[in-house]
């Protein structure tokens, strides 16, 4: 799934997608505030379906982009086990953030390019430390292909299916230490191009676009809502007798466009 | 399974702020130590950069059958070294939160469980040298194992200081789920049980230690064969990326 999120953030052209990216970030940023200090499950319900809409919207394979979003809350187990059943609620408090955590950073990396938001970080971090990121996420996808080629070679020759475990260990070891080898030979080529380039901790990267239109306009308004939601028990309760009836169904009625969209564009799963 | 693998919200802010206090620290430091030679900043910055997808690589090949992936960190200390190689799990931590994998706000303290592994792996590589001899297999082997046990000491360690009590969090019903037109018809008012007594427990750690220590040690000897075999490979194949081993007498 990994390899193709570069692909969703750069091909796709959907509404969402065309959003500037600096009021897309801060309504993310928004969106996850009003996860991290919620402490009501039918808000972060209707989060879920908020955020399902915007997946939706943005034409993004559904079902692709929701199961890693789940994978957060499988690795709570140890945590949950140690809990036992003392709190179920707590305890689905804690699934709940984390799969609407996780859902909100894949929504965001699936409609924004990489350059953009590691450019975007660039006010707040060191340039070399961007710098760093960037290099990473790139070699990343290189390697990638790389290591595509060698499980290919191994599994052709049998070495996956090798039994016993010492084999297929041995198998495994050696195809990643032959992506090492070839991911060095490749960062020295990179680091005498930088050289030649004259760096000197700093690589050349766009701004963040910080339009703001009526789209990034109502962006907003939904961050600044569920933060405020999320927040209500911080507010000292103003929002104590309103219905959560209505956040579902204005979530749910939030999905409908996307929902239409993906049954025009041909079904649940595009992309095989 | 040395990661903090919890999402967001779940530690206390104290913790999460401290976690982000102290790695910004040893983010500048080793920075500034990176910088410190311009003429080799190019290099390192390539080479750190991908042993960071390299390590990313590694987190994405899963172990089928246990639902296992490997790190790679402690092959991160010793082929950059403790500096270069804590930048290293920064970047990584990082990346793996835009996808979901570990909380955003908890980047912080995962960096430094994971900078644990990286910066122990590059020092107990040498020292465990001096022990087996020229034996690279072993060296990287009991290695790995040491600098996991450590790492995960201190996830349970940070678990243990932040104190969870799922019954503290639990709903309140803040905003109540009924019915808005027939208020007597049906009221679904499953989300405003307030906490019961026996809630009031906090989490049980030494049964979290057992857990984690349990599913983390078949982790731990996984990690430290296939570290062992790549070391093994890159000491036959490119030794120069190795730290020099010094061989017993």
């Amino acid at each position: 799934m990994i390899e193709l999120v570069d692909f969703w953030a750069i091909k796709l052209t959907s509404p969402v997608h065309r959003l500037a990216a600096g009021p897309k970030f801060v309504a993310a940023g928004l969106i996850l505030f009003g996860i991290i200090v919620s402490r009501d499950l039918v808000f972060l319900l209707a989060t879920f379906f908020l955020l399902n809409g915007v997946v939706l919207l943005a034409g993004l394979p559904w079902v692709r982009v929701l199961v890693p979003a789940f994978y957060p809350a499988v690795l709570l187990v140890p945590l949950l086990i140690a809990q036992g059943a003392a709190s179920p609620l707590g305890t689905l408090l804690m699934v709940g953030k984390a799969v609407d955590a996780a859902l909100t950073m894949l929504a965001l990396i699936t409609i924004t390019p990489y350059p953009v938001l590691f450019s975007a970080l660039r006010r707040v971090a060191p340039g070399l430390l961007v710098d760093l990121l960037f290099l990473a996420y790139r070699s990343f996808f290189i390697l990638l292909g790389v290591a595509r080629d060698v499980l290919t070679a191994l599994r052709l020759r049998g070495g996956l299916g090798a039994r016993p475990w010492g084999r297929w260990l041995a198998s495994v070891g050696q195809g990643i230490s032959l992506i090492i080898v070839r991911g060095i030979d490749l960062s020295e080529d990179f680091g005498r191009v930088l050289r030649l380039r004259g760096y000197r901790g700093r690589l050349a990267a766009g701004g963040t676009e910080w339009r703001l239109g009526p789209p990034e306009l109502a962006g907003l308004l939904l961050g600044l809502g569920t933060a405020v939601f999320g927040a209500e028990h911080l507010l000292g309760g103003g929002l104590g007798a309103y219905n959560g009836y209505w956040l579902i169904l204005g979530a749910v009625l939030f999905l409908v466009p996307g929902t239409l969209r993906l049954f025009r564009k041909g079904g649940w799963v595009r992309w095989s | 399974m040395s990661h903090i693998h919890l999402p967001d919200g779940i530690l206390p802010l104290w913790l999460v702020i401290a976690g982000w206090a102290v790695t910004a620290v040893l983010l500048g430091a080793t920075l500034w130590y990176l910088r410190r030679n311009p003429e080799e900043l190019a290099r390192r910055v390539a080479r750190l950069g991908v042993v960071a997808a390299i390590m990313m690589v590694g987190m994405s090949l899963e172990v089928v059958p246990i639902a296992y992936h490997f790190n790679l960190s402690v092959l991160a200390g010793i082929l950059l070294g403790p500096a270069a190689g804590f930048l290293a799990a920064f970047v990584v931590v990082f990346i793996l939160a835009l996808f979901g994998h570990g909380g955003i706000t908890v980047v912080g303290l995962n960096t430094l469980v994971i900078g644990s592994e990286v910066v122990l792996g590059s020092l107990l590589f040498r020292a465990f040298g001096r022990l087996v001899g020229n034996r690279p297999f072993w060296q990287a082997f009991l290695t790995t194992v040491a600098a996991l046990a450590v790492s995960t000491t201190l996830m349970v360690a940070i678990i243990g200081v932040a104190q969870i009590n799922p019954a503290e969090q639990a709903p309140r019903a803040v905003i109540a789920f009924k019915n808005p037109f027939e208020a007597g018809l049906f009221r679904v008012e499953v989300f405003t049980e307030e906490p019961r007594e026996a809630e009031a427990e906090g989490l049980d750690l030494p049964t979290f230690a057992a857990v984690v220590y349990t599913l983390g040690a078949v982790g731990w000897i996984l990690e430290g064969a296939l570290t062992g075999v790549i070391v093994r490979y890159l000491s036959q194949v490119r030794p120069d990326l190795l730290p020099a081993r010094r061989v017993a007498p």
